[in-house]
């Protein structure tokens, strides 16, 4: 028998852990590793309160995230491989538990007991924001020192409105923040108060000041009036600040900043917008519906150009660029982007922006030998911790956030001398779900956005007008539910292979050796066709598609589904 | 011992004169053609006739199944390429059919673009770039009296003209994405314009579509089409022309360089040995430009196709980005027959 962890026991072994990595690629592709296949289900279900809890345990903002998350777990997910079809729309069904979540619904924390300790954290993004999130939930007595007026770091002052209206950020914040947090804004590190100042006051601080300086072009004329700082200019729209641009704007760089450049160039009356990127659109990291938006709003991608020089008299007036080859294969050592000798040309712009990406201010602190364990953020200094993108470099908002609860973890370890929470790999029974075949064949449902004049409008209309509840029941019903898991009871099998011939993916083999350590993952020396070799039959859980057609056809009922789940368990009794 | 294997994707021009060339070269070389269509090498600006009846498919066909046979290629139609693995030089067919290549030549071609503005609306829209779409229009066509065209190109200039000659109502709208692939349209819109007047096509000029519905889902279905001054306007069909886009989607993280298409150099060699591509599929390096091209049109594919064989056989052939010439049809001037990326 496979089965590794018995039914209604939990388990925190890497074995299992590793089942999690490869059966459950959503969740463990999530850096929050958020309980996917649990949440889709419950909107499939129109339980929209628990399916906006299930995330909220793990990521804190399922309205932020269900707009604007990087999506690593659709790229992970199983229904995206050869042969199945797109991935399932994650990050929408996410937004619809955020949408349908009654008025009245409960958000519901387990909180430890107070423990008197005091709690400095330097930040109020998304890191600051999960690291205050989990030591307020320890027990621990929470200050947030901001620098800007409003808590929310890069989600409030980086990211446009029309992609993520400021209620939502309002709103999640704000269930953040009651759990005791308090919050300073108008408190910068390094000019309102020292590291040395918060370890005084506090048992533990956490540096979590996130990316705020920008990266310079280097190029001749980079400081020409006209040359904006993408952070810079980001930050200006979404202070509602006037910034003149002229008709042409040229965006540098190929990330999330550089897109919400244009598109805010777009709704200030820019005409002519170009997004210059060194290599091609497949090296973007930005989702393939971000980028068709983008062409939707008549921005256009000039590939393969490096800025050689900005020009002008007094101003900007012309942008120097010299196109680009690849050298060496993709993906290999060898990799290169080579600049083509005398193939120069210049376009006409009256702004450049440069968003080529943004590092920490080290400078903030005054002992500049500080080091961070950038996973566990434990420092050189005791008491001193740092999270998010201040240790990482740039990254994306589910990353801050899942890297915020780790730390926060330590943060918990080194105050109360103890592990309260951890990962468990947990295995309960579970019944067939019925879910037909038919539904593997659902198309992709796309978002519904505003239409062209209606979306340039203003800086605030949303474009993406979110699914329907329908809409979002039918996406979830497309979800495997990989968090099933299929096995045969091998001594209850009379070898009918009944599963075999049903089985749409080739997933279940007959095997000449079965190993009762490992998770049930055929490696082709294993399979056999031959009867006198034949050990066991065993289904392999990472082809699976969980269509329960072998549930189904087995006539002595020796195929059993259980429920797979990746959870924190709190391992203290001090909760209150 | 095995055979030198020579593998290619697509049986359009390129493709076709590749394996020609190759055959020419290399007598004793194993040649295999690999199309997603169902169908024999074929003339596609022949279509618009063969969707209004007054040709047949065989009339469309470019060689017998004797060429083939004569020239021993093996034609593998209807099977779709899934991946390819260039480190283990392997080509995956949608069947879970394993081919493995000695020298691999991708002419995929295009498909129909549609641009990003009008995507909501693309479940309205019939496109026509390949035999198959073009039988299934043959066979609605019949029902449908009223046929809004937006968008344009030679194709769809040739399409009207058969449409409007058996009786039907054609109406142009033409903006901003025509005349592709030519990127200064104003200058033959005029010329355009003149010409489907002339043929007895309604023009819609300098006001481009807004919406496009279906309000009807009858056999034939009604679509609602409205401009952005709020002129609105009924069609049974509403024919989709904005050019082509490389058909490489399944090259994606295949480890290839691809921009607008594959790009290659000079000799059509993309950054793996034994791996090249030519015709509309091709990004190609142009020395004397300092950029690349893409390349469009019957005559590019087929020096492409030859320069690319040569190179795969060992010779030398070079992608020569044709001197800009000027085409008439109809009145209408066309002067570039290629695009560069800008």
């Amino acid at each position: 028998m496979t089965r590794f962890v018995p039914p209604n026991e939990s388990s925190q072994h890497p074995e299992d852990l590793d089942y999690i990595r490869t059966n459950i690629p959503c969740q463990w592709a999530c850096p929050a590793l958020t309980d996917i296949p649990g949440y889709i289900e419950a909107v499939y279900r129109e339980k929209y309160d628990q399916a906006y809890l299930v995330n909220r345990r793990s990521n804190l903002f399922p309205g932020i995230l269900g707009r604007i998350c990087t999506r690593p777990c659709e790229q992970a997910c199983r229904h995206g491989e050869t042969d199945l079809g797109n991935p399932v729309t994650i990050c929408h069904i996410k937004r619809v538990a955020a949408d349908y979540k009654s008025d009245d619904h409960l958000i519901q924390e387990k909180l430890f007991a107070s423990t008197g300790k005091t709690v400095g954290v330097v930040g109020a993004g998304p890191a600051g924001l999960a690291v205050a999130h989990s030591l307020a939930v320890f027990g621990h007595r929470v200050t947030l020192y901001e620098t800007f007026p409003l808590p929310g770091g890069m989600m409030f002052y980086g990211i446009p409105a029309f992609r993520l209206p400021r209620s939502i950020i309002e709103t999640e914040v704000f269930n953040i923040l009651r759990q005791g947090i308090e919050l300073k804004t108008g408190q910068t590190l390094g000019k309102n108060f020292t590291v040395q100042d918060l370890m005084s006051r506090h048992d533990a601080v956490v540096i979590s000041a996130g990316c705020q300086k920008s990266r310079d072009l280097g190029v001749p004329g980079d400081t020409l009036p006209g040359v904006l700082s993408g952070l810079d200019f980001m930050m200006n729209v979404n202070e509602g600040k006037h910034q003149a641009l002229g008709k042409q704007v040229v965006v540098i760089g190929g990330g999330f900043t550089a897109i919400d450049c244009c598109r805010s160039a777009k709704r200030l009356g820019a005409e002519d917008i170009s997004v210059a990127i060194r290599g091609v659109e497949e090296d973007l990291t930005v989702p393939e519906e971000e980028i068709r938006e983008i062409y939707r709003e008549g921005i256009r991608f000039m590939s393969l150009v490096s800025t050689v020089a900005i020009e002008g008299d007094g101003k900007v007036e012309r942008i120097r660029f010299i196109r680009n080859r690849f050298g060496g294969i993709r993906g290999s050592s060898g990799r290169s982007i080579i600049p083509i000798e005398g193939s120069e040309f210049t376009l006409e712009t009256d702004t450049v922006i440069a968003a080529i990406g943004q590092t920490p201010d080290y400078g903030l602190m005054t002992d500049s030998n500080v080091t961070f364990n950038t996973d566990t953020g434990v420092s050189s200094i005791p008491g001193l911790f740092g999270a998010g993108d201040y240790i990482r470099k740039a990254s994306t908002v589910i990353e801050a956030i899942g890297n915020g609860r780790r730390v926060a973890e330590f943060v918990d370890e080194y105050l109360v001398k103890r592990l309260r929470r951890t990962r468990t790999v947990t295995v309960k029974s579970a019944n067939d779900t019925h879910r037909p075949r038919d539904w593997d064949f659902i198309d992709k449902h796309h978002m519904p956005s505003l239409n062209f004049d209606e979306r340039l409008a203003s800086q605030e209309a949303e474009v993406e007008t979110g699914f329907s509840a329908e809409t979002g029941q039918e996406a979830a019903k497309r979800c495997y539910l990989c968090n099933l898991k299929y096995e045969i009871h091998i001594p209850d099998c009379i070898y009918c292979r009944w599963c075999i011939d049903v089985c749409p993916r080739d997933c279940i083999e007959l095997v000449a050796e079965i190993d009762p350590e490992k998770p049930a993952h055929l490696a082709d020396d294993h399979i056999v066709t031959s009867w006198n070799r034949v050990a066991g039959i065993v289904i392999d859980g990472d082809r699976c598609i969980r269509c329960g057609e072998c549930y189904r056809v087995c006539p002595t009922q020796c195929i059993h589904v259980t429920r797979v789940g990746l959870h924190d368990r709190c391992l203290s009794r001090e909760m209150s | 011992m095995k055979p030198f294997h020579y593998v290619i994707i697509g049986n359009g021009v390129a493709a076709n004169k590749a394996a020609e060339t190759i055959r020419h070269n290399h007598a004793d070389a194993k040649i295999t053609l690999i199309s997603r269509e169902f169908f024999l090498f074929y003339y596609r600006h022949k279509l618009p006739l063969y969707i209004t009846g007054k040709i047949d498919e065989t009339d469309l066909q470019v060689y017998p199944v004797e060429y083939y046979r004569e020239r021993n290629i093996r034609l593998r139609l209807g099977q779709i390429v899934q991946k390819v693995d260039l480190h283990k030089k392997v080509v995956y067919l949608k069947h879970m059919e394993k081919v493995h290549y000695d020298r691999l030549l991708i002419c995929s071609g295009g498909r129909s673009y549609i641009p990003e503005i009008y995507y909501p609306f693309r479940s309205c829209f019939t496109t026509m770039k390949r035999l198959s779409t073009a039988r299934t229009i043959r066979e609605k066509l019949p029902s449908v009296q009223s046929i809004a065209i937006v968008g344009g190109d030679l194709t769809s200039v040739k399409l009207a003209e058969t449409l409007i000659d058996t009786g039907r109502e054609v109406t142009f709208i033409l903006d901003d994405y025509a005349f592709w692939p030519l990127e200064s349209a104003s200058e033959i819109r005029d010329s355009l314009e003149n010409a489907l007047r002339k043929m007895g096509a309604n023009v819609i000029s300098n006001d481009p579509l807004n919406m496009v519905k279906q309000i009807k889902d009858d056999d034939p279905p009604l679509y609602e089409i409205q401009t952005q001054s709020g002129k609105t306007l009924q069609a049974q069909m509403v024919g989709a022309f904005f050019g082509f886009k490389p058909d490489i989607d399944f090259l994606i993280r295949s480890g290839l360089d691809i921009d607008r298409g594959i790009l290659v150099d000079d000799q059509l060699k993309t950054a793996f040995d034994d791996v090249y591509a030519a015709g509309d599929c091709a990004q190609i390096y142009a020395p004397e430009l300092k950029n690349y091209w893409v390349s469009v049109g019957w005559k590019n594919a087929l020096r492409l196709g030859e320069a690319a064989a040569l190179n795969m056989v060992g010779l030398t052939g070079h992608a020569r980005k044709p001197a800009a010439h000027a085409t008439q049809y109809k009145g209408i001037k066309l002067s570039t027959p290629w695009w560069h990326i800008l």
